[in-house]
């Protein structure tokens, strides 16, 4: 009796520490397939490198793949030996090169032996993508020792150069410029800071945008324009595509505005998305909408407000032909009013066309500005002795007085800005140009019609600036070199120029502010060296050279004459309003 | 320091000693209470097997709670882990695990997530809290973390990750450690979309809650449980006892009924089995009742037959003795013949005279109206006096009677005529079967008690007769003549003399090795014995066995 109880005693704790061991919440377990689910986004792996490359094939095959940012430039990888994969610093920055660089066998210490081999690349600089995305330019010339071993048989890149290096076609047909808006100081209009941003995936453009806005201009424009956006305002949220249709940009808190301040940030958000995104934008600040009457907002609610930076299209623009003033139309009649009796060395028409300023021949050699209405008295201005003046280039109208500054360089060496006070008389201040006259002598001089940079013409070579006024002093700032053999420059809109050049193979090139982009017109029946050239949003280009004026609409175009061309004659210097 | 160590060793060993063996007594006393108790067996083992059920009982419930939590807390996390998957993925899609700031977008991805959550859709507030990590996984360099938004990374267990990377939808238990304590914990991964390649979202959902609430059904199992086995244990105690304790009481009665309470009866109540039980004993103990009572009865009229027939017989004794004993003082005027016949009837008439004694006395003795005439004396003085009246047989016999005395007096409270009749009896008795050899006699005294030992060297006692020979008119070997005229009454007489005082009177003999008498008899009367002065048998040298246990120095020879 007794040894039965025991045992069904036992049996039962034995049921029980079976039953026991899952009756606790587990500490750990191996993973457990719940379902399945869509499959991710395939991620195309990159070709391999081809087989049987060798050392100077293979460089260069990876210099063209390098274009590539998807997965941190994978394709480019490919070509680096195991070792080298991890440690190769893609995201220091990018070197566009030209297309038409060389890869030569270098001779050097280690590369003796039948698995190692060093290539030399030497080519030309294009310039370099910075961490912000925007372009520096550069024109040097490049040149870089590349290692490389045999690993499994096949050549591999041993020490990738830091950085990516990939050429201008490569990264022309990777990367996307956007304009990223920002707000000129003086009148808050918008000013483009190209930006380049790679064109794929495009759902990730929006992002990339916003943040690239919300860091603050690029260092060619820095101190030049300023941002509606606080400092220190992040996204909120990502940029997504709400339910809706509407891009969502969710920004931190941007503080008490004024709907004027207000309607600044949407339109610095609203056209720097334009370029990346047709979609409305829904406008947010911590979740709530930045303007309590309105939430979505369109390009279209930003008309274009140019008025100030275009040349009214009435205004046809004049040139100077043989010491007079003549109007720039068929025929081309001397401009009306005293302006067209004047010995005129050149001249300059504010861009609301309002205003004119011509340099005049005075006695012994010397030169003089004079200033005043289009049609009325000229007044001139105050100047030190000068027996050279550049072509005058008018600020954009800040208020209703008006154009009422413009600038000029005397003698090649010092800018000077001349104001019109509110005592109805015109002054002068220097204007800060060390960073350009070091370089050489100034040439030509030309403010952008927005009034935020600055193009010049040094020493035959063609620099860009921003204009950094701070209100007593003005300078020009964040000088860059953008191209060698210049004559004359003139802005087309205001991120790119046209440039002269004494080229006779290119004597007419477009050119971006940022230097990246450089599209020479065709040369047919210009006869060089170009001696001016002048350009305005939405008119055609007008140069002269030693027959006279030419006129194209577009770069592929030939040159036809000009109607105001009569005389044939050379040195004449057309010029649009501005 | 060695010796140290020895010493505690030896101390170490010695404890442990006692302690086994007290748990040995203890045991062994459990042992002793658990075969006596019927109750406390089937309380044990009420309590032995309803634990055990209670036990698995509270064991399945717990388990099947334990499991219906944990299966919805995981469905509750799935279906969470989906519908935040689809939510970050929203926030995903313009987001390039490539670019730079990777992290913040990723935190931005999830700070747009957890509001929403918190506001509350219903199947997050099924699963409860979550802690999510968006990682950037497969983008990391060899041997650094890749970029995570959330919370800790590290929290990820090596395993899921390498699952969810290969883009799998898997869940995992793990545990976490969160300001000093481990957390189990739940961990949910998927993979979701970006602008490129695939991110990796882990749910991670602390199950410390799901912990508390196992917790408090285990303590609330154990609390019952236990209630419910004391609960049991009384119920088993309680409903034992109704058996119980009738059988109990039944015992009790059977006890005082074995005792000679011939009244005792056990109590009838109700028609159950105990009754039946108590009915049956009843009669049974009155029919016990019944014949003893006749027995009684016919014992007592038994001896009172043989007490009035002694007395009967006593007075025509009286009188035929009286006209013998005429006859036989002028036996010397009657010739020979007739001479001869009156010595031999007044011979008879003596023996008959002493066994009517015998018998008198025996039928006292029965009748328990014998009185003790107690007195304080010297045994020896009694002991001379018994072997001087046998000496003149003894010595007829050839047989001599060597005596073992103390030096000093012993004295005692006895009677000192029983005791005289006691040791001549035995005396008797042993001239009677010493065969010729010498008798001896010993006496000793200890504080309590006093002994008298007599040996003789005849033929013995064959096993077992040791009792037989104190029954009356026994005779080991019915063709032996009595020497000394002995009536077959005398042992049965001295024994109950011996009864009379208190004392013992015990046989001892093997064939051919003789038989020896002990006597013991208290020294003060009322004083219950212990033990003897004198062992039985006594040792064959004397001298060195009986000197220690002779109070007054050693034995002397009489």
């Amino acid at each position: 009796m007794n040894r039965r109880l025991l045992l069904v005693v036992v049996a039962l704790l034995a049921t029980v520490a079976g039953v026991a061991g899952c009756a606790t919440i587990p500490t750990s377990s191996e993973p457990e397939a719940v379902g399945t689910r869509d499959p991710g986004r395939r991620v195309r792996p990159p070709l391999a490198p081809e087989p049987g490359s060798d050392p100077l094939t293979l460089v260069r095959r990876y210099i063209e793949a390098s274009g590539n940012p998807d997965g941190k430039h994978a394709a480019g990888r490919a070509y680096l030996t195991q070792n080298a994969q991890p440690n190769w610093r893609d995201d220091s920055s990018m070197h566009i090169i030209g297309n038409d660089f060389s890869t030569f066998p270098a001779e050097s210490e280690d590369s003796r032996g039948d698995d190692k081999a060093t290539v030399l690349v030497r080519g030309k600089w294009k310039g370099r993508l910075g961490r912000d995305n925007a372009f520096i330019p550069d024109s040097n010339d490049f040149e870089k020792r590349i290692r490389l071993e045999k690993e499994k048989g096949e050549w591999r890149i041993a020490d990738p150069p830091d950085g990516v290096v990939t050429t201008i076609d490569r990264f022309d047909e990777n990367y996307k410029p956007v304009p990223v808006y920002f707000l000129d100081r003086k009148r808050g209009e918008p000013v483009p800071d190209l930006r380049y941003i790679p064109s794929q995936p495009r759902s990730a453009q929006p992002n990339a945008v916003i943040e690239m806005l919300l860091k603050g201009p690029s260092p060619a424009l820095k101190d030049a324009v300023r941002s509606a956006i606080p400092e220190g305002v992040r996204l909120r949220g990502n940029v997504v595509d709400a339910p809706d249709g509407a891009l969502v940009v969710n920004l931190t808190d941007v503080g008490e505005q004024t709907s004027q301040n207000v309607r600044l940030i949407a339109t610095q958000v609203v056209l720097s998305l334009n370029s990346v995104s047709s979609l409305k934008v829904k406008l947010l600040s911590e979740n709530v909408p930045i303007d309590k009457n309105k939430v979505d907002w369109r390009p279209s609610d930003f008309p274009q407000t140019t008025g100030d930076n275009v040349p009214p299209p009435n205004v046809p623009g004049m040139v100077v032909l043989g010491g007079r003033l003549r109007t720039l139309e068929k025929g081309g009649g001397p401009v009306k009013g005293p302006a067209g009796s004047l010995d005129v060395v050149t001249a300059a028409q504010s861009i609301d066309g309002g205003r004119l300023a011509v340099v005049t021949r005075s006695g012994s050699g010397q030169v003089a500005l004079r200033v005043g209405p289009v049609e009325g008295n000229l007044t001139e201005v105050n100047l030190d002795p000068a027996s050279h003046l550049t072509r005058p280039t008018w600020q954009p109208a800040s208020n209703d007085r008006g154009a009422t500054e413009l600038w000029t360089t005397v003698d090649h060496k010092s800018v000077v800005s001349v104001v019109y006070n509110t005592d109805r008389e015109w002054t002068t201040r220097n204007v800060d140009a060390t960073e350009l006259t070091r370089n050489g002598s100034i040439t030509d001089l030309r403010l952008s019609r927005d009034g935020v940079r600055v193009a010049a013409v040094v020493d035959s070579k063609l620099f860009v600036g921003s204009v950094v006024d701070n209100g007593n002093d003005v300078s020009i700032r964040n000088v860059r070199k953008l191209m060698d053999g210049v004559t004359a420059v003139d802005w087309q809109g205001p991120d790119n120029l046209i440039v002269g050049s004494d080229n006779a193979g290119q004597p007419v090139i477009k050119v971006s502010v940022d230097g990246l982009t450089v599209k020479p017109y065709t040369a047919t029946n210009l006869s060089p060296p170009v001696t001016a050239v002048t350009a305005a949003p939405g008119r055609q280009v007008v140069v002269a050279d030693s027959r006279g004026l030419w006129v194209t609409a577009d770069d592929s175009e030939y040159w036809r004459e000009h109607p105001a061309n009569m005389m044939k004659q050379p040195n004449a210097v057309p010029f649009y309003p501005g | 320091m060695r010796r140290l160590d020895a010493r505690l060793t030896r101390a170490l060993a010695r404890r442990s000693n006692q302690l086994a063996q007290e748990v040995r007594h203890r045991w062994a006393a459990f042992g002793a209470l658990w075969r006596r108790s019927l109750q406390l067996r089937v309380v044990v083992s009420t309590l032995a097997l309803s634990s055990a059920v209670v036990f698995v009982l509270g064991m399945v419930l717990q388990t099947q709670i334990t499991d219906r939590l944990l299966s919805s807390k995981k469905e509750a996390a799935i279906s969470q882990a989906e519908s935040t998957a689809r939510n970050v993925e929203r926030e995903l899609v313009g987001v390039n695990p490539d670019s730079d700031n990777l992290a913040t977008r990723l935190n931005n991805a999830l700070a747009r997530l957890l509001p929403s959550h918190s506001t509350g859709s219903t199947t997050g507030a099924i699963a409860g809290a979550f802690e999510p990590i968006l990682v950037d996984g497969r983008g990391a360099r060899e041997g650094q973390d890749p970029v995570a938004a959330g919370g800790r990374f590290t929290d990820v267990p090596p395993a899921l990750r390498r699952e969810v990377e290969s883009e799998h939808f898997v869940y995992q238990f793990t545990t976490i450690s969160r300001a000093g304590s481990e957390i189990p914990t739940l961990a949910v991964g998927l993979h979701v979309r970006s602008a490129t390649r695939s991110l990796q979202l882990y749910l991670l959902f602390p199950l410390d809650a799901e912990q508390r609430t196992i917790n408090l059904v285990q303590s609330t199992l154990v609390v019952v449980g236990l209630l419910l086995l004391l609960l049991l244990a009384g119920i088993a105690n309680l409903v034992t006892r109704q058996v119980v304790r009738p059988v109990r009481q039944a015992a009790e009665v059977a006890e005082r009924f074995a005792d000679g309470q011939l009244d005792e009866r056990m109590p009838v109540i109700g028609e159950d089995d105990v009754a039946r039980l108590a009915e049956s004993f009843n009669e049974m103990a009155a029919s016990i009742q019944r014949q003893i009572r006749q027995l009684e009865e016919f014992g007592q009229l038994q001896r009172q037959f043989t007490s009035d027939v002694s007395h009967e017989l006593r007075t025509p004794l009286t009188t035929v003795r009286m006209a013998a004993d005429v006859l036989h003082a002028s036996r010397e005027q009657f010739p020979e013949g007739l001479a001869r016949s009156t010595e031999l009837l007044v011979d008879e008439l003596d023996r008959f005279e002493s066994l009517l004694n015998d018998l008198l006395e025996i039928s006292r003795l029965d009748a328990g109206v014998a009185d003790l005439a107690a007195e304080t004396l010297d045994v020896r003085a009694v002991v001379h006096r018994a072997v001087d009246s046998l000496r003149p047989i003894a010595d007829k016999a050839g047989e001599h009677i060597e005596l073992h005395l103390p030096a000093d007096e012993v004295v005692a409270e006895v009677d000192s005529r029983r005791l005289e009749r006691i040791l001549r009896n035995l005396l008797a008795n042993a001239v009677d079967h010493g065969e010729g050899r010498p008798i001896e006699l010993w006496l000793a005294a200890d504080e309590h008690a006093v002994a008298v030992a007599v040996r003789d060297h005849g033929v013995g006692l064959r096993p077992g007769e040791e009792e037989l020979v104190f029954t009356r008119f026994w005779r080991a070997d019915p063709s032996r003549n009595r020497r000394t005229g002995g009536t077959g009454l005398g042992l049965s007489i001295s024994l109950e003399d011996a009864h009379l005082h208190g004392g013992w009177l015990e046989a001892w003999g093997e064939p051919g090795q003789g038989a020896c008498f002990r006597l013991t008899l208290p020294r003060q009367q009322g004083v219950e014995l212990t033990g003897s002065p004198l062992p039985l048998p006594p040792p064959e040298d004397p001298d060195q066995t009986t000197r220690p246990q002779l109070v007054g120095g050693e034995g002397g020879q009489g």
